[in-house]
């Protein structure tokens, strides 16, 4: 399996504190990977290391075959983010928001055409082309914001607490979207604070004082801690945090 | 223990936009009595916000009346605000000044000291002492909420709102959160709470759903799993994707959807035969299917509730 | 509600008001640097170097000497002869178009004076509204025709004298370049004090921590009241500050009471804080406070004050329109003191009136001041 993320002792340092402690993994193409951690455990941290965002402090990672300390730009081109604080324009209708991303990924204008009918119609938006993205249902807004963060195909899209907020129906159906991008090859990297949506992942990871203290499947995790679900592995691994987070 | 501390009657509420009229909430009654932990759960926008901010005196409603405390919220907002906390779903307090700083600020602005009532935030205060001097714009969520949480606590309040205060926190500090406010139900404050994350609602003396503006159904957890009348089945199977995608291409499905590690399945017939189905997706080509009837929970009964009128339908 | 709890809900308040300033360094320093920048940018334009000041000859004796006198003005840097009057009716015309610096006026009989005298009167007339350079241009005047003397006196056994002669001439339409300076102090004040006052609540409205206010027992006096308090410190640094550079810098003089001038601007810093709080009050964000304060509050202030254009020329409806600026009043206060030397007699109306309008803003705010959302 190729790999699309992989970090050695990753380390980020803020003076004295240490955010993300020698972390070491990696993700193959098409997995869906959780991202999990309490708060404070230095998930966002190493997210913004792996998107090109911050450089680390030492230790090394590639994303897409790029080095994440050297090659952040290119790393921008292979990948694509979504946040629920922050994806599209809300005064822009469908059509400009596809058209705005396509345009920054530097797809030619016919191939945005083209994906952009397929992926409306996906999402069953073909009517909805021209409309203000303000005036569109929340999970329609989430889902939409999932499409176009993938819409220049990229081969990883991270997503950081992509479903906070949404209603349970609408949830699903999100993950439902995610299935079916790592269906179509995508990597998937998420966080979440839902721990049933940890189940949905193939693999997770559960940082705890910056490093990584678990990461196999759930079923493997939950196995290994001798629990029922990963509510409660989730909970024996952020219960021992020295590091009180403030 | 039977007196209402907050009392809505069939509250509604429009606002009037250029073009349309947004309805905000359609005839919300519920009441919560003295010690009693009572949760609003629902998604974004179904309009716990506005029912908050109208219990709180801070908006007036279109329709119908509420008391909080025995006051009314719109002619006695003036005593309503002396014995109420509040703790918006937004961050709300100074990012610029330090956890003591905004500490002693609301003790002064309800007219008492952090001294005064350090009994009742002394659990949480003391989480807090170790950051006591670094801006509030600092902490992180877990933290930041705590502070919020200790703030609308600090004068004693009767009644006790707190609009989404768990959104965005883990589920760690989720827990303790949800400690505290289990102690303060039990010392006599009333608590009305609003979440988005169905798992909470276990914790709640009673709840009510909420959707689209809409009260769907106010009972207590475990009555209100009762009321789930379908037949509920998980299955599991290698590969779980395409089992849903076949599950509900089955016309005796009424709804299937993921719940962690396996797919939650109603019938729309109580006797239907699940194990036939069961060998059909078998021969389909499923490998590890696996299938054993299960008890609702509260997710599954809001969905059940809301399968018709959410924009995401089960089918 | 009990006084004593108002007074801990006002120090409570007052505290945190001076923390949010103090803290947010950037704006500080601004709300510092913007009315220095502000008052030297103006100080160094008008302190600009005398060259080719335009400069008009009334000769009525065209003697040789008065000639000599002329060619010599003409030669020197200073001044460039642009006008050749023959007529006081014409000299009051160039004034009027307001392009001249001065006028030479040689009386008839000029050189004859002179041989019978030894002493000759030249005519300065200089305008007014460039009194700023003035005792410069006086320096320049004197040591052209110095020159001149000293050339005229080599070999002559009686020396002779030209004396000039400097009148400043008032002109109606121009006001003294002195006259800017109270003009800019107000815009100054009025622009840092307004703009800070009309972010301080709506900023807590966008934040949120208004809705955590409102659900308090905290009344709206105290929200308000204590929101002014240290931002009045700030604009009576602001007020030194400027009075300083004024002084120093600029070199106005300030001919009336330092103290009466200096407790003028305070009511006037109260009076821009109220109007600020009110678009505060009145707005639900920063952006739409910021809008209002540039295009409601600041353009008037600036067109409308007798800061650029004169009042006299405007309206009676429009001048009592302008007079309830706090602006207009702190301008015409600041110029009776610091230019013309007045006493409190002079200015008790604009001080009253800024007390009043101060009081009703004041008023108007915590009426205003929303009880609940939206």
């Amino acid at each position: 399996m190729e790999r699309v993320i992989e970090v050695e002792h990753l380390e980020k340092k803020f003076g004295n504190f240490t955010a993300v402690d020698h972390i070491s993994f990696h993700v193959e193409r098409g997995e869906i990977f959780g991202f999990l951690g309490a708060n404070g455990a230095g998930k966002t941290t190493a997210m913004r290391m792996l998107c090109g965002l911050s450089k680390p402090t030492s230790g090394t990672g590639r994303v897409v075959g790029f080095d994440i300390a050297r090659e952040s730009e290119k790393i921008k081109r292979g990948i694509g983010y979504m946040s629920q604080k922050f994806s599209l324009y809300e005064n822009l209708t469908v059509r400009e928001n596809i058209r705005l991303y396509g345009g920054i990924y530097g797809m030619r204008r016919s191939e945005i055409r083209d994906k952009m009918d397929r992926v409306l119609g996906d999402l069953g938006l073909l009517e909805e082309r021209n409309t203000q993205v303000r005036l569109l249902p929340q999970g329609v807004k989430q889902r939409l914001a999932f499409s176009v963060a993938a819409f220049h195909e990229p081969q990883v899209v991270f997503l950081d607490e992509p479903t906070g907020g949404v209603d349970p129906a609408v949830r699903r159906m999100f993950w439902e979207l995610i299935y079916q991008a790592a269906a179509d090859g995508i990597t998937v990297f998420v966080t979440t604070h839902y721990m049933d949506e940890a189940e949905y992942c193939d693999r997770v990871s559960i940082m705890v004082d910056g490093r990584i203290e678990a990461l196999g499947t759930p079923a493997a995790l939950k196995q290994q801690y001798g629990v029922p679900g990963m509510q409660e592995v989730f909970y024996l691994l952020a219960r021992r945090a020295q590091r009180k987070e403030g | 223990m039977n007196l209402a501390m907050i009392l809505a009657e069939n509250i509604g509420m429009t606002y009037r936009q250029v073009l349309k009229e947004i309805v905000a909430l359609k005839e919300i009654s519920i009441e919560v009595k003295e010690g009693e932990v009572f949760g609003l759960i629902g998604p974004d926008g179904a309009g716990k916000s506005t029912l908050f901010r109208i219990l709180t005196t801070l908006l007036l409603p279109t329709r119908g009346r509420a008391f909080v405390g025995g006051f009314d919220v719109i002619d006695q907002y003036r005593e309503v605000r002396n014995i109420v906390g509040y703790m918006p779903g937004k961050f709300s307090l100074y990012q610029d000044l330090s956890v003591e700083e905004n500490l002693h600020f609301f003790a002064n602005v309800f007219d008492t000291t952090i001294q005064s009532n350090y009994d009742q935030i002394k659990e949480i205060y003391e989480q807090l002492a170790p950051f006591k001097n670094r801006k509030a714009g600092a902490l992180s969520g877990g933290m930041k909420q705590k502070l919020g949480l200790c703030c609308a606590l600090i004068h004693k309040p009767k009644v006790l709102f707190l609009d989404e205060p768990t959104t965005g926190v883990d589920p760690v500090s989720r827990k303790e959160f949800w400690d505290v406010l289990k102690r303060l139900g039990k010392e006599g404050m009333s608590v009305l709470v609003s979440t988005p994350y169905m798992d909470e609602a276990r914790l709640c003396d009673r709840i009510g759903l909420i959707f689209h503006g809409e009260l769907l159904a106010v009972d207590t957890p475990d009555r209100l799993i009762r009321k789930h009348d379908k037949k509920l089945v998980a299955f599991r199977a290698r590969d779980m994707y395409r089992l849903l995608r076949d599950i509900r291409e089955e016309p005796g499905v009424y709804s299937c959807f993921t719940f962690g590690d396996s797919l939650h399945t109603t019938f729309r017939e109580g006797d239907y035969p699940v194990e036939r189905f069961a060998a059909s997706l078998r021969e389909a080509g499923h490998v590890g299917v696996e299938w054993n009837e299960i008890e609702a929970g509260i997710e599954d009964y809001f969905m059940m509730l809301t399968n018709d009128i959410s924009d995401g339908t089960g089918h | 509600m009990k006084i004593r709890t108002f007074i801990d809900q006002f120090f409570a308040f007052t505290r945190k008001e001076f923390y949010h300033i103090l803290r947010d360094r950037k704006t500080l320093l601004v709300l510092v640097v913007l009315p220095i920048s502000q008052l030297l940018i103006f100080g160094f334009a008008l302190n600009s170097s005398l060259t080719e000041m335009p400069t008009a000859v009334l000769d009525m004796s065209n003697d040789r000497m008065s000639r000599q006198i002329v060619a010599e003005i003409d030669a020197s840097s200073t001044f460039k002869v642009v006008e050749r009057v023959s007529s006081m009716d014409e000299v009051d015309e160039l004034f009027k178009r307001g392009n001249l610096s001065q006028v030479f006026v040689f009386m008839p009989g000029f050189e004859k004076e002179i041989k019978r005298t030894g002493v000759g009167n030249v005519q300065v007339i200089m305008d007014a509204s460039l009194q700023i350079n003035a005792s410069t241009l006086e320096s320049y005047i004197l040591a052209t025709l110095l020159n001149y003397q000293r050339k005229i006196n080599a070999g002559r056994e009686l020396p002779i004298q030209i004396v000039p002669e400097i009148k400043m001439r008032y002109n109606p339409r121009l006001d003294s370049a002195f006259h800017f300076v109270p003009g800019v102090i107000g815009i100054v004040l009025m622009l840092v004090c307004s703009m800070m006052a009309s972010l301080a609540i709506v900023k807590e409205k966008e934040s949120g921590t208004m809705e955590v206010l409102l659900v308090s027992p905290v009344r709206p006096p105290v929200i308000v009241l204590a929101k002014l308090v240290p931002y009045l410190l700030v604009g009576m640094i602001n007020i030194v500050v400027i009075l300083l550079i004024s002084v120093t810098v600029l070199k106005v003089p300030i001919t009336g009471n330092i103290f009466l001038l200096f407790f003028i601007g305070i009511v006037f810093t109260l009076s821009s804080l109220a109007l600020g709080i009110m678009v505060s009050v009145l707005t639900k964000t920063q952006r739409s406070a910021i809008i209002i304060s540039i295009a409601g509050l600041m353009l008037p202030a600036i067109t409308l004050s007798g800061f650029i254009f004169p009042l006299d020329s405007l309206s009676l409806g429009m001048k009592v329109i302008v007079h309830l600026m706090p602006v207009t009043l702190f301008i015409s206060a600041a110029r009776n003191i610091m230019i013309k030397g007045l006493g409190m007699d002079a200015v008790y109306p604009e001080l009253f009136g800024l007390l009043a309008i101060t009081i009703v803003l004041i008023v108007i705010s915590i009426k205003c001041f929303k009880n609940r959302l939206s």
